[in-house]
């Protein structure tokens, strides 16, 4: 049993370190709207170290998932299958932009400005590990202030919006996926441009928020990033439409979406070398980047 | 100090897996290996004061290494540590099964505080997010996995060193006791 002295102490340290853990969490809930997201030292070595221990992790993981899935599911069919999605996904990606043009504008100048949103620097990153506990949607990646990535930049694949790199070391960066329940996207629905937010449900589905009167959103619906958030490019697909709820006597109606992207098997990202103007306002100036997005951004003239 | 070093070691070690593990499996079929093992810690760590700060440490860690706000996870570590003390001291949690519905019931406990405090941060309110939902497979995973990680700590902390292993003694008095 402890005596007085004993007690004393420990309800000293327990307020200590309650205050400390509430003093850092409201600090921090305020940081990521006014510092530059690059960790301290001491905290980015942690993830410095994290990442090449969780790739070591992975590895033999990552070994028997490709020998399962090259050797045993059908190699060439596989192979041949992975080309032509690859193709599928390249002309999709193509027909989706031209679309996009010609949905708003019809000018040819406008499919120029897009086509030049869209020649932003791309880095190559590796997903080595997600969230450390399972409430939360984040990812580390093996890139970091080195390669040039800085908090504020957006994550995509080759199927569409993965999130934003809200944390950076110097090799590596934590990024905040699109699913998880902080997330919020301005999005609008390419074939009726219904705006709305997408959200984050912190499980595998996105819930997009819009005005109910005077829209129309169907299941099958393509939701897309507007651009207008003035965080992310437009035309990068966010999900799908698989449920319209009914609005009631509500004034904002609700769908879900199912993720263009599949994050159980998301293994390559790319990191978006440039930061949109507000994130620029958030995190700091960098040079050149507002021109890129705003050309994406700007009404045409 | 060994003992104490030891653990934070391995708990550095099950913030990776546990990355790791869930960039494989479904997220929400993952257990909560952080949160297991400060529960593991509040059954069966001598000293209250060092088994405290050891929980605010890997809370801290857990929140490097996560989406959550910078303390966070830290805090609701002190709400596990100080809970699996707390009830240690009154009821015995010596086999699988008391192990096992506690877990669960500190599972549903910590998950309904974390997302309360999410939503009081990004100023929303969790309750109509069907995210709830996600507390009844870790629930299941936490009680299943809540014994080994008992048996991990204890291991740990018997292997390197005597002074701060073992089952803390339980404080039964015996007064008018005359042998």
């Amino acid at each position: 049993m402890l005596d007085f002295r004993g007690r004393l102490i420990l309800m000293v340290l327990l307020s200590a370190l309650v205050a400390a853990s509430v003093v850092t969490m409201a600090v921090d809930g305020t940081r990521s709207e006014v510092d530059d997201g690059d960790l301290p030292w001491f905290t980015g070595l942690i993830l410095d170290v994290a990442v090449p221990v969780q790739k070591v992790l992975s590895a033999p993981i990552d070994f028997a998932e490709e020998i399962w899935v090259n050797y045993v599911d059908l190699l060439h069919v596989r192979e041949e299958n992975a080309v032509l999605r690859a193709r599928v996904a390249a002309l999709d990606d193509e027909k989706l932009q031209l679309q996009e043009a010609l949905v708003e504008s019809g000018r040819l100048h406008h499919i120029a400005q897009l086509r030049e949103s869209f020649e932003i620097p791309m880095l190559p990153s590796a997903l080595v590990g997600v969230d450390a506990t399972p409430w939360f949607r984040s990812a580390l990646v093996d890139r970091g202030q080195v390669h040039g990535v800085r908090a504020g930049m957006p994550l995509i694949s080759e199927q569409g919006l993965v999130g934003l790199v809200r944390a950076t070391s110097s090799r590596a960066a934590r990024g905040m996926l699109l699913l998880d329940r902080q997330s919020a996207i301005d999005g609008s629905a390419q074939r009726s441009r219904t705006r709305g937010i997408v959200r984050g449900l912190g499980n595998d589905r996105l819930e997009f928020s819009f005005v109910a009167r005077g829209n129309d959103v169907a299941v099958g619906d393509l939701i897309m990033t507007s651009g207008l958030g003035g965080v992310y490019p437009k035309g990068l697909r966010i999900g799908t439409v698989r449920e319209v709820h009914e609005p009631g006597a509500d004034f904002m109606q609700t769908a879900l979406l199912e993720p263009a992207v599949d994050f159980g098997r998301l293994e390559q990202v790319f990191v978006m070398l440039r930061r949109g103007p507000t994130m620029e306002l958030l995190y700091g100036s960098q040079d050149g980047d507002l021109a890129s997005f705003d050309s994406a951004d700007e009404p045409s003239s | 100090m060994k003992p104490f070093v030891g653990i934070l070691v391995f708990g550095a070690l099950l913030a990776t897996v546990q990355g790791v593990l869930g960039n494989h499996l479904p997220q929400a079929f993952c257990p909560d290996l952080g949160m297991l093992l400060v529960l593991a810690l509040g059954l069966i760590w001598r000293s209250a004061a060092a088994g405290l700060l050891l929980a605010v440490l890997l809370g801290y860690l857990s929140d490097f290494l996560s989406g959550s706000l910078m303390g966070q996870l830290a805090l609701l570590r002190i709400l596990v540590f100080g809970a699996a003390r707390a009830v240690s001291r009154q009821l015995s949690l010596l086999g699988s099964l008391p192990l096992a519905l506690f877990s669960i019931v500190i599972t549903a406990v910590h998950g309904v505080a974390l997302l309360l405090l999410t939503g009081l941060f990004s100023l929303e309110v969790p309750f109509e997010t069907p995210e709830w939902m996600a507390l009844f497979p870790q629930m299941v995973l936490n009680a299943i996995f809540v014994t080994p990680m008992v048996a991990a700590v204890r291991f740990i902390a018997a292997k390197l060193g005597d002074d701060e292993s073992g089952r803390r003694a339980l404080p039964i008095t015996a007064k008018g006791f005359r042998p």
